[in-house]
């Protein structure tokens, strides 16, 4: 479904991303990790269209669509959870998921949609008229997910959705995660929390200073000495 | 007389507030200031001129002439900003001085530099008496039409999906992009909306006047950016506060400073505006906005 080739990221002087290659099958649930600055983020981005990648394909179902504008990518099916939630805090519970929800064609199509994300998230239904910067971090965690899923993307890519986030609460978004890999959607996710990601994914990408360290199955990463060294506290 | 002095004051307040909104609507957005906004006033004023010297009846030459503040707003801005996008604060101000002489230059060889005249219809400029009080209907009228251009944006805003989206940006731009909502058409609108509020402040100026000429717009958008600066700048609630603020006490004090200070009247304003600030940096309803790197 999503392959990347060769991408690079470049701020100014620095390669953010260099020549980074993966690829993620339908369904699947692929996790992306590393330290500080490893250029996460930054591959999101480039996927998501917010940043212009330096060089390099992106295919999505084939398609390239490495720097077109953030928009179109999103009108494709790409969804991204960006890293610090963002939620439009000035605006309520309702009309975030309305934005999110801009891409649907007719009125019914948005009413069903945004049903559904309220059954899957009870907690937004009990705020749905309270502006976004009064909920909690975990609820405001949630608040972007619906946002994104109200698009019903193909893929979604989710930047360190537990960070920041106490233990019950990060359980919650993994909870979450899982029951939406069930469903069938492909995700993309990003996370400092290296042992549950690799218990979500199949597969993992270890990204170190900006290139891939370390590919595989995410089972297999797990047991890998230089995962558990590195993220896993040996 | 003390109504129709509170009359004049609302109605000045009513113009500038729907000047700053402009201004701020654009600058809640892409962090331009706008100062080709005067320029916007200025065509629409000429607009008006032309049609009625085509023989084009009053009321469909006021619509032709907000029309045209609008269109010239979003023609601004594809021609001379949205090649500068992402650029610095300072290139985009830059950009839009130049826009400004530029249209002056323009309306001074390709009209004229002198004001023109522009006869507005009698009861525009009649009045209206209520038991011993006699009141004009201009000013009347302009607050009314002040108020009812408020009252669509804050519906245009809260309902629709345009409006949210335009509140959203204001926040947090590229998210609104990753929502799927083109950002050419959310930076449209906002210019479009910036041109129909500018025409409106325009007309009602021009009805006080009865002419137009090339410069009538900068006075009235300087003002109308210290009204969104004492506002918060970027702020709708304070481009409105301000505006408002800022009008009804230069027309009260012009009413109650004694003929040897009325000279100050500008000076006097502008201290309480530095005082303002001076208590409240970030105007008296700040705006609120996600900054990232
Ligand atoms: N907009 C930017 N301008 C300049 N440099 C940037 C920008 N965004 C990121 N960088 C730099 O690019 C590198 C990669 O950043 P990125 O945010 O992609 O990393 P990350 O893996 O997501 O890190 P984190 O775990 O802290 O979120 C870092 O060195 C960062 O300082
Ligand atoms: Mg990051």
């Amino acid at each position: 479904m999503l392959s990347v080739s060769s991408l690079s990221v470049v701020y100014g002087e620095v390669e953010a991303v260099s020549r980074v290659d993966f690829a993620l099958e339908k369904g699947q649930v692929l996790a992306l990790v590393g330290a500080n600055g490893a250029g996460k983020s930054s591959t999101l981005g480039a996927i998501a269209g917010l940043v212009r990648p330096a060089g390099g394909a992106i295919r999505l179902d084939g398609r390239d669509i490495a720097g077109l504008p953030a928009e179109q990518i999103a009108r494709m099916g790409v969804a991204l959870v960006p890293e610090g939630r963002r939620i439009f805090q000035s605006l309520t519970v309702a009309e975030n998921l309305r934005l999110g929800g801009a891409v649907h064609q007719s009125a019914a199509d948005l009413k069903e949609r945004m049903a559904e994300m309220l059954d899957l998230f009870p907690i937004l239904r009990r705020y749905f008229q309270n502006k976004g910067g009064n909920l909690s971090g975990g609820e405001q965690q949630m608040l972007a997910i619906a946002r994104a899923l109200m698009s019903r993307p193909r893929l979604l890519l989710l930047d360190e959705p537990s960070l920041g986030l106490a233990p019950q609460v990060i359980d919650a978004v993994f909870d979450l995660i899982e029951q939406l890999k069930h469903s069938g959607l492909t995700i993309l996710l990003v996370e400092q929390n290296v042992s549950l990601a690799l218990d979500v994914a199949e597969h993992a990408v270890v990204l170190a200073n900006g290139a891939v360290a370390l590919t595989g199955p995410a089972a297999e990463l797990a047991n890998s000495d230089l995962v558990r060294q590195a993220y896993l506290g040996g | 007389m003390i109504a129709q002095q509170i009359i004049n004051a609302i109605s000045l307040g009513g113009v500038y507030a729907l000047l700053a909104l402009g201004l701020a609507i654009v600058f809640s957005i892409i962090g331009l200031i706008n100062f080709a906004h005067g320029e916007l006033m200025t065509a629409t004023g000429y607009a008006l001129l032309g049609s009625l010297l085509m023989g084009v009846p009053f009321p469909l030459a006021v619509i032709v002439a907000i029309c045209c503040g609008g269109l010239a707003a979003m023609a601004m801005e594809r021609v001379a900003f949205r090649p500068m996008r992402g650029a610095s604060v300072t290139s985009l101000l830059l950009t839009s001085f130049a826009v400004s002489s530029l249209l002056k230059v323009l309306f001074q060889n390709g009209v004229s530099a002198r004001p023109q005249t522009i006869l507005m219809p009698d009861w525009m400029t009649s009045a209206v008496t209520i038991g011993d009080i006699t009141l004009r209907v201009g000013p009347a009228i302009s607050i009314a039409i002040s108020l009812l251009a408020l009252l669509g944006l804050e519906l245009f805003l809260r309902r629709t999906v345009m409006g949210t989206a335009m509140r959203a940006a204001s926040e947090d731009f590229a998210v609104v992009r990753l929502m799927g909502i083109p950002a050419n058409r959310v930076i449209a609108t906002a210019f479009f909306i910036s041109g129909i509020f500018a025409a409106l402040a325009a007309l009602l100026w021009i009805a006080n006047r009865a002419s137009v000429d090339p410069l009538m717009g900068f006075t009235p958008v300087l003002k109308a950016f210290i009204a969104a600066v004492i506002g918060g700048l970027g702020s709708l609630p304070g481009a409105v506060v301000g505006g408002f603020l800022l009008g009804v006490t230069e027309v009260l004090l012009q009413a109650v400073l004694p003929p040897e200070l009325a000279p100050y009247r500008d000076a006097i304003v502008l201290s309480a505006v530095i005082l303002v600030l001076l208590i409240r940096p970030q105007g008296l309803i700040p705006a609120r906005r996600v900054q990232r790197s």
